[in-house]
């Protein structure tokens, strides 16, 4: 499947070069360009695949027509003829070096780096495009950065072999500035040359944005080796950045770490089966301040346009966010224990890593109550915890000269928790959760909060209907604690045969927000899976991947948009719909009107696939044969990647965001020549 | 080998200046700040610039708050297809996480926290300067009017006066106010506009005059509103007599003399958001297209789905035909006299594409119901209120265009009139001023005068001349109608508009008398409110 007038070109250049000048000094440059022309495509892919079935796309002599059908539901073909966009964009890169090494275990290095991405976008639509054209729109934007690093490196001369000290001093700077210029135009007087005739319309939207920010940084870094066996490193930075409050633009972040190759001992050496057995373990913090805006402490505001009769007016208002001036840096202090091993002369390696990550002074939106004036602020008081094992397995079961065998298996776990929120507390003391943000202390980070289903309404769970038609449901619930059923569940919805049933979670007779559950999506383990095999000159590899108890809301079960909603205006995914005939427990009754109540909770299903990632095989022509054609090599080849998906959720993709692009199945056929 | 030296020299230069962590302080460029808004008189002209175009943007784009609010959704007097907000509209699947319900509470208590500052700021400037005293009036009515709309809509509200800083905005406690203490702010308030807003519209910056500012009749205006529901009849009187008594304002000689064309700029229009193409007129551009508001094509008919029918600015532009007057409506008019029958409604659509035209038709021909087709009646032709449509206003260029940039009504004076009736019908009886303001509409549309008039006259009047502005909901809850007006003629049943294929009248059975007199607080706002309680009768 393609989707019509979508289109990727890319160019790539690169240039490296080194030049020893002297003995004691080094300089180099890497440069690179990257020239890159997109051009997007006109509608999504939701709106092709929702295309009703029952439209054309075509008339009957073959020509495109501007609806599929009578309800009006556009056409992709059509529109995708009068409507275009490209975004050019060249990116620079140039990094510069210089080493100077003046005498034995020093050095200076000198590290300049600039990067400047300049992009330009321009879009049209023509007088045909339905619902209106001869307009388009232009603009430019471009970054650049400037990084300067300055590293002192001294190796301390010991006499004794056995230990060795480094040294290391680091001064950095960064600066970068964005900017972008835009322009609108309608009553475009000629279509034929798309948005460069722009400027001869009349102007509907100007844009201009400016931004900056600083980082400066620093680090003393000591590293210390004791005949390969124990190594410890200690380091200290401190960062300062524009973008925090005036008092709290800098951070002191320290970090340390030590390994102990056992294997080297010498108490080791008899155990011969032992190649390589290393403990290690670091704690450290880093700074980060990548979650809020350049000028997120300043309080700026956003315009307002205003025309009273004929007269134009720009007005300002501060915008939704109550501005915070003592945003600090987030930290985040990681403590990692691992041990490396491998066995049998390495034929079977690998590594068992646990790591414990804890974020203070989280930098997040928090959600102010909007009765204020304000529906957020950017706050930088929450804490939170990840911990996981990541295990990683490799062995050789045959490893012969015809004939190698090869399994590898990667394994991952890992839970977060939120620790900490704005540190507020009710009236009983306990601490505030940020419900519409879905962040619960004491929960993962991301989670959903929704109602549990328990199925779909049938004719027995009514009485009977009133004169008006309205349905009647029967007494499920206990009010006055006898053990018999007195009053029926409330509910604001209207509710009717064939409707989705909701559990109460609070008992208390009635449906509303407090019967909400919070319902973990990340996944409880990922795990892959790869083997390699050859003889002789074959060669097969294959690479499993798999994802367990993700779970995600699927909108192609639930929102109109996607035709998920049962309405029957978009095509959708078959799923077993209740109707009078066919009572099903599973799927509401399908309504033209609008979207049934809580179906959004029925869309909430597992996400868990088995995928495999990558299937190779090749074959290496054999010595004799390559005698012959004067070759040192010659190997052919068949790569297919994500070729097989197993997944029981509805959808093109248990990854991919609605409406995004699947993965992308690929065939690759190679053939490799070394002369 | 030039530039690795340049880069060299540059490089020592910051290294060198890095020392320096002055250059951490940043200001921006391309956004002044909040200090910059509320320290100068001329920042707060800026400011309450904002307050207009947020008041708006309720109005922009799909606009569906407007029409919720503005085109009688859940009364006696309109006919719901489907589409836009279409819970509010049948009362069907209306929960407190409804996105319409939780955006009018969330943008008027906008308004009222910029207000807030607005308010507080011109007060340390002082009101001497003229300027100050015209934003402070404006700033003034703008929260008096959010809160007064709130109230209608919800009556839990959370009272809040002051600017928001970082120093009040945690560990607050959420109480709902009284409806006492809620009205005593809302008349200080329109007191305060009152005294500070002149009759003249503001002349704006080419001459012209600022069209779409408040002014003191606006306030006046809102303050009879308000009076109202007081049940404070000689004051609602004396403000509206002070508007009828100023030579700015005054009756149009028709009704539809109001609506037609794209601006509303006349002396019965007492405030209306200005719509254009222009930048600053409430569109949005997307790619360059510009894109108005979408009440236009809410009350036109999808007439371009009939044979022969193709989007045209005689017939309306671009219909999606979802909103419509219903039978009981037009059943209130005299067909014969009342001009506004046939002046505000259009009932024909003709036949203008002859490409398509069905056997037997010619252009020009108005369109014939056929039973065979009446699935789609209600989409495609049903009759329609002109008050916005758009007949080549804004969209002569492009009848296509899925928008409208034409004005939408706020406050107009015929509404003054029926309320200053309505006050001397409560307090004086049916003859005298109560007929003869009834009359300044009713005996304007051709109407015979009368001499005394009835409750039921007033409510009919009000439905003939203000329907689908704004007026019918608040009206029928302050009179205590609403539940019987809403379960007697809401939509329309087959049985009372034959040509309908089945009963579009949900909102008659699912009104739940204990509930469905106010909308509940959101729960997006109860969530950060633990106590606070749920609107009566929603769970």
């Amino acid at each position: 499947m393609s989707v019509v007038g979508s289109k990727y070109k890319r160019f790539n250049f690169r240039v490296n070069a080194d030049y020893d000048v002297f003995k004691w000094l080094t300089i180099g440059v890497t440069s690179s360009l990257v020239k890159s022309s997109n051009l997007a495509a006109s509608s999504g892919l939701n709106t092709h695949i929702t295309r009703p079935p029952y439209g054309s796309a075509y008339d009957d002599d073959g020509n495109i027509l501007q609806y599929i059908n009578s309800s009006g539901d556009k056409n992709p073909l059509y529109d995708a003829q009068y409507e275009k966009e490209q975004t050019d964009a060249n990116i620079i890169r140039l990094n510069g070096y210089i080493d100077i090494h003046p005498f034995k275990g020093f050095s200076y290095r000198l590290n300049a780096g600039y990067y400047n991405r300049f992009s330009e976008n321009g879009a049209y639509k023509k007088k045909e495009f339905t619902s209106g054209g001869a307009a388009g729109s232009m603009s430019n934007s471009s970054a650049y950065k400037y990084t300067i690093e300055n590293i002192f490196n001294y190796d301390i001369p010991f006499r004794n072999d056995n230990h060795s000290l480094v040294l290391t001093g680091v001064i950095g700077y960064e600066h970068e500035t964005s900017s972008s210029l835009g322009f609108g135009a309608d009553n475009v007087p000629v279509d034929e040359f798309w948005w460069h005739m722009i400027a001869d319309g009349e102007n509907t939207s100007q844009s201009h944005s400016f931004g900056e920010y600083y980082i400066l940084s620093y680090l003393l870094r000591a590293q210390y080796n004791f005949k390969d066996r124990y190594i410890v490193n200690a380091a200290v930075r401190r960062d300062g950045s524009s973008r925090f409050g005036k008092n709290n633009k800098w951070g002191t972040f320290p970090s340390i770490s030590a390994a102990w190759r056992i294997s080297q001992e010498p108490w080791m050496k008899k155990a011969t089966w032992v190649s390589n057995l290393k403990l290690r373990a670091s704690i450290g913090m880093v700074g980060n301040q990548g979650g809020i805006g350049n000028y997120e402490t300043l309080g700026t505001v956003t315009d307002y346009r205003y025309e009273f009769g004929d007269n134009y007016y720009t007005g300002y208002l501060p915008g939704n966010s109550l501005p915070n001036q003592s945003l600090q840096w987030e930290s985040t202090t990681s403590a990692n224990f691992g041990v490396d091993f491998g066995f049998f002369k390495n034929r079977l390696n690998g590594t068992i890593e646990y790591y414990n990550t804890t974020t203070n002074n989280l930098l997040f939106n928090r959600e102010i109550n909007s009765v204020l004036g304000y529906t957020r602020i950017t706050d930088n008081v929450a804490k939170t915890r990840t911990t996981g094992w990541d295990i990683s397995l490799d062995g050789y079961i045959i490893n012969k000269k015809d004939l190698v065998w090869n399994i590898g298996v990667v394994y991952s776990v890992f839970d977060n928790k939120i620790l900490r929120l704005s540190g507020e507390v009710d009236e009983n003391g306990n601490p505030i959760n940020d419900i519409n943000n879905r962040w619960f202390i004491g929960s993962p980070i991301n989670v959903l909060y929704d109602y549990k289903t328990d199925g779909i309404y049938q004719y027995e769970d009514f009485e009977g209907q009133n004169p008006d038609g309205t349905w009647i449901l029967k007494n499920t619930v206990d009010t006055d604690g006898d053990g018999i059923a007195d009053a029926p569940l409330q509910r604001d919805d209207v509710v009717e045969p064939g409707k989705v049933k909701v559990v109460d979670k609070n008992g208390d007779g009635k449906i509303n927000g407090d019967d909400r559950y919070i319902i973990r999506t990340d996944p409880e383990f990922t795990a892959s899976i790869n083997m390699s095999f050859r003889y002789k000159g074959f060669d097969f590899f294959m690479d499993w991947y798999g994802v367990y108890g993700a779970v995600r809301r699927n909108s192609y079960l639930s929102e109109s948009n996607n035709g998920g909603s049962l309405q029957g205006k978009l095509n959708g995914i078959k799923v077993n719909y209740w109707t009078p005939d066919n009572p099903s427990n599973e799927w509401p009754r399908p309504s033209f009107n609008s979207l049934t109540t809580y179906q959004n909770a029925l869309a909430i299903t597992d996400a868990s696939y088995i995928r495999l990632r990558t299937l190779a095989i090749g074959y290496t022509l054999p010595k004799k044969a390559l005698k012959a054609l004067r070759m040192q090599n010659i190997r052919i080849g068949l790569t297919a990647t994500n070729l097989l998906t197993f997944t029981k959720y509805l959808s093109y993709s248990p990854e991919a965001t609605t409406g995004a692009y699947p993965e992308a199945r690929q065939f690759a056929v190679s053939l490799n020549l070394t002369f | 080998m030039k530039n690795i030296f340049n880069i060299l020299a540059i490089a020592a230069a910051v290294t060198l200046s890095a020392g320096c962590s002055g250059l951490l302080d940043v200001e921006s460029k391309t956004a002044v700040t909040s200090d910059y808004l509320y320290s100068t008189p001329e920042g707060l002209t800026k400011a309450i610039v904002g307050l207009y175009s947020k008041d708006r943007s309720f109005a922009t784009g799909d606009a569906v708050e407007y029409i919720v609010m503005n085109l009688d959704y859940c009364t006696d007097l309109m006919v719901f297809r489907g589409g836009t907000a279409a819970t509010l509209a049948r009362l069907d699947n209306t929960r407190p996480n409804n996105t319409n319900i939780t955006k009018i509470w969330e943008q008027n208590y906008q308004i009222i926290g910029k207000a807030n500052e607005i308010i507080a700021a011109a007060e340390n400037l002082g009101l001497e300067d003229p300027t100050v005293k015209r934003v402070y009036g404006e700033a003034k009515l703008f929260r008096a009017r959010a809160y007064f709309i709130l109230y209608q809509r919800f009556e839990r509200l959370y009272l809040n006066l002051e600017p928001t800083s970082l120093d009040n905005a945690f560990g607050r406690v959420f109480r709902p106010a009284s409806k006492a203490e809620l009205f005593e702010v809302i008349k200080d308030d329109l007191d305060d506009a009152i005294a500070n807003l002149e009759w003249e519209i503001p002349v704006g910056t080419s001459g012209s005059p600022d069209y779409g500012r408040f002014t003191k009749a606006v306030a006046k205006h809102v303050r009879a509103q308000v009076a109202m529901w007081e049940e404070d009849w000689t004051t609602a009187i004396n403000e509206c007599e002070d508007i009828f008594e100023n030579p700015n304002y005054g009756m149009l000689p028709r009704t539809i003399d109001v609506f037609n064309g794209p601006d509303l700029r006349n002396s019965e229009v007492l405030y209306a958001y200005q719509m254009s193409s222009n930048i600053g007129g409430g569109a949005s551009s997307s790619d360059g297209v510009m894109n108005g508001h979408r009440v236009s094509l809410n009350v036109t008919p999808n007439y371009k789905k009939i044979g022969g029918m193709k989007n045209s600015v005689d017939e309306g532009g671009y219909g999606w035909g979802r909103v419509y007057p219903n039978t009981y409506l037009l059943s209130l008019y005299d067909q014969e006299k009342d001009n506004r029958y046939k002046e505000l409604f259009k009932f024909e659509y003709y036949y203008n594409d002859p490409d398509n035209l069905p056997a037997g038709a010619q252009l020009g021909d108005p369109v014939q119901y056929d039973p065979a087709n009446a699935a789609s009646y209600l989409e495609t032709m049903h009759p329609m209120s002109v008050k916005y449509a758009d007949f080549g206003y804004t969209n002569s260029d492009n009848p296509d265009r899925l928008s409208s940039f034409k004005d939408l009504i706020v406050y107009r004076l015929a509404e003054t009139y029926l309320m200053c009736a309505e006050a001397y019908f409560h307090r004086d009886g049916g003859s005298g001023m109560a007929a003869t303001y009834f009359n300044e509409t009713y005996a304007r549309a051709g109407n015979a005068p009368k001499s005394t008039i009835t409750l039921q006259d007033l409510l009919d009047e009000y439905a003939r001349e203000l329907h689908f502005e704004g007026v019918r909901w608040p009206l029928l809850k302050r009179l205590g109608l609403l539940g019987d007006a809403v379960r007697a003629h809401a939509g329309d049943l087959k049985s009372e508009d034959p040509k309908l294929n089945a009963d579009y009248a949900q909102a008659r059975t699912n009104f739940r008398e204990n509930r469905d007199w106010r909308w509940p607080i959101p729960e997006s706002a109860l969530n950060l409110m633990p106590g606070y309680g749920q609107n009566e009768g929603w769970l």
